[in-house]
């Protein structure tokens, strides 16, 4: 589904080393969580993986595509294979709950029939078709995160990334968007899950991939957080 | 491109207009005012050539030889004029005949200078020539001038000299003034479009994580341009038309016996090369913004 081939990552501007020969695989179906201190390089591999970060040396694999060969025009293909989430739900203020759902399908072309027929659909897998008319400010947190989550799963990508989903969020929110998540993933959805979250790492028992200064220090089938929280 | 893309992005463009319509705004008001300009220099030109042309068409040569020249001396020059390639005929027009015409026709509110004439005709004898082919005048018009006897040579050439002096000045004024507007306009728009992808940044960033393709993203910051382009172009069409059959009655009347160019013509150049400046306009400038400020 996803490799890793002895990934460096460079930034060459400020000549920092994000990643340091980084080499591990998922499956279709797993759950991930990639954890470690800030700055360790999280947010470097899921940026790699949508390539909006092109990587130093080695090679990344994405179903069946290699990145470091992959052209820019087909950039897009590869995102509408890979639904993201990130902690601050970039969500479009002056669209309603639906809208914002609807746009992922309408910007890769999707007809308004299509539309009209999944978006309801996912918006009550999240628990959401009662506020579909409401603007995101209307919402709580952790209702604009589940919004943010229907909008990446609204394509059926294979798999989805989430970059700290619960970290702007309250205890109780943090453990719907956690539930969810798992919900999706025994769905059959790869889930990779970059995560400050200690409690849910420790709990859920699922796969851990740590990072410390641009090194995969730690793969672990049923891990622990493995740092304070 | 599927339909609904297409109503999309012109969804998007007109949304994109109105949702920054103060800069649209201004955009639109170069786009008319230039292709005005624009207007002007194109009625000038094709009523230059159509004018040009209806003279050279008519065009009459005077041959003139000196006062005293007699009766013979002036067959004999009509005689040599009738070699020259391009003569077809040559008439005779006596100073008797010219002062009665003038008697009749320019001066006939003039007592004073018909009693001067009427003491001392100062006309001169002339051959008239008429053309073979009137297109080759300044042939005719050069190898006149060098038949022996003749004085001097007149014809509407001259006309068309000095017609095409002025409007060429004209017309190198306004094309000059027409291409600062353009940049202008085009300059504007492109602003107009820089804003509007400055105020759709968050939009387009997830626009490109959700894996919009990069055209997606472009066409409806360019439909924005060329609808700008295409209603500049409208109203400024309709503008210049209004005011070009407004005065038409009032040139005719200017030009006497010269046609001026139909409505119907200048409508048609009009609103054929307004519509595609106008798109071409806002095309350039939503495009130079697009490859400068999006990152896609």
């Amino acid at each position: 589904m996803i490799e890793f081939k002895n990934v460096t990552k460079i930034y060459e501007d400020g000549d920092v080393l994000a990643l340091d020969d980084v080499s591990f695989k998922v499956e279709k179906g797993e759950f991930v969580f990639l954890v470690g201190p800030s700055g360790a390089g999280k947010s470097t591999i899921t940026e790699l993986i949508i390539k909006e970060e092109l990587l130093t040396s080695g090679d990344i694999i994405v179903n069946n595509m290699s990145l470091s060969s992959l052209p820019d025009k087909k950039i897009p293909y590869l995102r509408r294979n890979i639904g993201m989430v990130f902690q601050d739900f970039r969500l479009l203020p002056n669209k309603t709950v639906y809208e914002n759902v609807a746009f992922a399908m309408q910007v890769i072309g999707a007809s308004s029939r299509a539309i009209r027929r999944t978006v309801p659909g996912v918006l009550s897998m999240v628990g959401l078709s009662h506020k579909a008319d409401m603007k995101p400010s209307q919402l709580s947190g952790g209702e604009q995160q589940r919004v943010s989550l229907a909008r990446a799963m609204v394509n059926r990508p294979p798999v989805i990334i989430a970059d700290e989903p619960t970290g702007n969020l309250d205890p109780e929110n943090a453990q719907e968007i956690m539930n969810l998540l798992e919900d999706i993933n025994q769905k059959g959805t790869t889930m990779i899950v970059a995560t400050h979250a200690k409690n849910f790492v420790d709990t859920m028992q699922k796969r851990v991939l740590a990072i410390e200064h641009g090194k995969l220090v730690r793969d672990e089938e049923r891990g622990a957080y493995g740092y304070e929280a | 491109m599927k339909p609904r893309d297409f109503k999309y992005f012109i969804t998007q463009g007109v949304s994109g207009i109105m949702s920054n319509w103060l800069m649209s705004l201004a955009s639109l008001t170069t786009v008319i005012i230039s292709l005005a300009f624009l207007g002007v220099f194109i009625i000038l030109g094709l009523n230059l050539n159509s004018i040009s042309a209806q003279i050279e068409e008519q065009c009459q040569i005077n041959v003139f030889v000196p006062r005293d020249a007699t009766d013979s001396e002036l067959k004999t020059v009509g005689a040599e004029l009738l070699k020259i390639e391009n003569v077809k005929a040559v008439d005779y027009y006596t100073k008797e005949e010219r002062y009665r015409d003038y008697k009749e026709g320019r001066y006939s509110d003039d007592a004073d200078a018909i009693a001067a004439f009427e003491y001392d005709n100062p006309l001169r004898d002339a051959c008239v020539i008429t053309l073979e082919n009137p297109e080759d005048a300044q042939g005719v018009v050069e190898a006149a001038a060098k038949v022996k006897g003749v004085e001097e040579v007149k014809s509407s050439l001259d006309l068309i000299d000095k017609v095409v002096a002025i409007t060429s000045f004209v017309k190198h004024v306004t094309i000059w003034i027409v291409i600062a507007l353009l940049i202008g306009a085009v300059m504007l728009i492109s602003n107009t479009i820089k804003q509007g992808l400055f105020a759709r940044r968050k939009e387009i960033n997830i626009m490109k994580f959700v894996g919009a393709t990069n055209w997606f993203i472009r066409w409806p910051f360019l439909f924005e341009g060329m609808i700008i382009g295409f209603i500049g172009a409208l109203f400024s069409a309709t503008v210049v038309l209004f005011a070009y059959e407004s005065f038409y009655p009032a040139l005719m009347e200017f030009t006497g016996t010269l046609r001026i160019v139909p409505f119907r013509t200048v409508y048609n150049y009009i609103l054929c090369w307004f519509m595609a400046i106008g798109i071409l306009m806002g095309v350039a400038g939503s495009y130079t913004s697009i490859r400068k400020y999006l990152h896609v």
